[in-house]
């Protein structure tokens, strides 16, 4: 093993200097290779870069941009995510800065729909009444930043759902998209669905009309059928007009599956990724990849 | 369709025993994933578990975007780097679940090196030229980012200096050779280059500056 630069084992300074990434290429690269068979190097070099992590949470710390989040869960597939719950940071400036952020969120919501910057706007002026009579009551600040950041996150949403929609539209026309034909279940009677294989991007679309509205504990779960194995692809959401627009990155393509379907599932505790629920939609054939 | 008799499940239970263990101990009990360790976060995003997703971003989102920021000194780079690590984790949390170790740990590394290839791919010509060593210490860009809100360059600057980094307690040379080789990617030989210094000089620098940092974290361990 000498002739390749680690002597037996890996040391514990060689896994430091792995974890700090101070090694030159070629013996970086033997000792991944070392640690890919052998358990006990993988420990240490676990517990270096333990080390190394505390390197990292020294840099000075920056909130991510707000708008991440959402374009986070779109370019993931996730079409809505939920509102924003866990606002950790609250102080006295952030209430005034709340009143900012609401501003801005009516602002935006004003060019996607009236009807909500309407509503942001109450909201805001509500808000900002209370920045004024605000004393240092941190459960109030609380309150009012969760508020915010359910606004916020609305105003983007809308946005997000006004560039999924021009997307969408993009895909339907794109000539190297493929379209499948849906077939409505009894549980979806009424509704309608469309599946888009956009084959450039590849992106899958599933876009559905007309969808029954569910008890707040079941959700439409799409899968992709392989043999026998049902796996889950994500939700679809219906807005209140029964409309869901779902879209998902499948770097692989649909090539190893045989068929799609959506299903009525129950969410235990947010987890929906057992079949057993009752169709909606069947799409007996996926459009093919091509490789 | 019953449980036992769906080979989907049988196949994501293979993913991770962890998650195996979560089932029959009811992860139900605590319903908000905010609460969630995260080895069960992940465990639940192997189930496309999208509130865990949620969960998982918010407890970290800013410590992948000020890593990135770090080492990229580019906000928009900062940013596509943030969301290129969480989508990457959302469709394939085996790559983590496969690795085993400290979640925190292992996306702090994941976090690094992808900001690390982003500027060794822009060329190391390209790659910002220390005018001296004070400058790793300070991001640029981040003014540029809040230049329009004061609001929020006065709570980052806040949050700045609230931080206290477990890199402070070192003696400055071991600091700046740690610092060189995490966030600006050079290599031993390329900081003894850059300090004017021997190659055996910045190794005792770097291994004496790590056994410190594995010294302060168990002690805030016991
Ligand atoms: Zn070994």
């Amino acid at each position: 093993m000498a002739r390749n630069g680690i002597d037996g084992h890996i040391t514990r300074e060689q896994a430091d200097e792995y974890a700090v990434g101070s090694l030159e290429p070629e013996m970086e690269r033997l000792i991944t290779l070392h640690a890919a068979d052998c358990a006990r190097c993988r420990e240490i070099l676990f517990e270096s870069e333990d080390v190394a992590a505390t390197i990292a949470m020294s840099a000075p710390r920056h909130q991510a941009p707000p708008r991440l989040k959402n374009k986070v869960a779109v370019e993931a597939g996730i079409t809505r995510p939920g509102p924003m719950q866990y606002f950790v940071r609250f102080g006295q400036a952030a209430a005034i800065f709340a009143a900012v952020l609401v501003s801005v969120a009516a602002l935006t919501g004003m060019v996607s729909m009236r009807g909500q910057v309407q509503d942001l706007r109450e909201q805001n002026a509500g808000l900002q009444s209370e920045v004024r009579d605000l004393s240092s009551q941190e459960v109030q600040i609380l309150d009012l930043n969760m508020r915010v950041s359910e606004a916020e996150q609305r105003a983007a949403e809308f946005e997000e759902s006004a560039e999924r929609d021009r997307e969408l539209l993009a895909a339907m026309m794109n000539p190297e998209s493929e379209t499948a034909e849906v077939v409505t279940m009894e549980h979806g009677e009424g509704a309608q669905g469309r599946l888009i294989w956009e084959e450039d991007e590849g992106r899958l679309w599933f876009v559905a009309h007309k969808l029954p509205e569910l008890p707040g504990d079941q959700a439409y779960q799409l899968w992709v059928e392989d043999g026998g194995d049902y796996i889950p692809l994500g939700t679809l959401r219906p807005d209140d007009s029964g409309t869901a627009t779902f879209v998902r990155n499948l770097a692989n393509g649909l090539s190893g599956y045989a068929q799609a379907i959506v299903t009525v599932e129950s969410r235990e505790a947010g987890h929906a990724y057992e079949r057993r629920g009752d169709s909606v939609f069947l799409v007996p054939s996926l459009p093919r990849s091509r490789e | 369709m019953n449980g036992d008799g769906n080979p989907a499940r049988a196949r994501l239970r293979s993913l991770n025993e962890t998650h195996l263990e979560l089932e029959e101990a009811g992860l139900a009990q605590e319903p908000d994933p905010a609460q969630w360790s995260d080895e069960e976060l992940m465990a639940a995003i192997a189930h496309h578990d999208e509130q865990a997703f949620g969960a998982l971003y918010d407890r970290y989102a800013d410590l992948v975007y000020s890593t990135s920021l770090r080492v990229l000194h580019d906000p928009q780079l900062a940013e596509d780097a943030t969301q290129d690590i969480f989508v990457r984790l959302w469709e394939r949390p085996g790559a983590f679940v496969s690795a085993r170790g400290r979640f925190m740990s292992w996306l702090m590394s994941v976090t690094r090196n992808r900001a690390v290839d982003e500027i060794r791919a822009r060329g190391r010509r390209q790659r910002r030229e220390a005018s001296g060593l004070e400058s790793t210490d300070e991001p640029v860009g981040h003014v540029d980012r809040f230049e329009n809100d004061p609001l929020r360059a006065a709570q980052a600057q806040e949050d700045q200096q609230s931080v206290r980094g477990a890199l402070e307690g070192l003696p400055r040379e071991q600091r700046v050779a740690l610092e060189l080789a995490y966030f600006r990617g050079l290599t031993q030989q390329e900081i003894a280059a850059k300090l004017h210094e021997p190659l055996g000089t910045v190794k005792t620098r770097i291994r004496l500056g790590m056994q410190k940092l594995r010294s302060s974290l168990e002690g805030q361990q016991h």
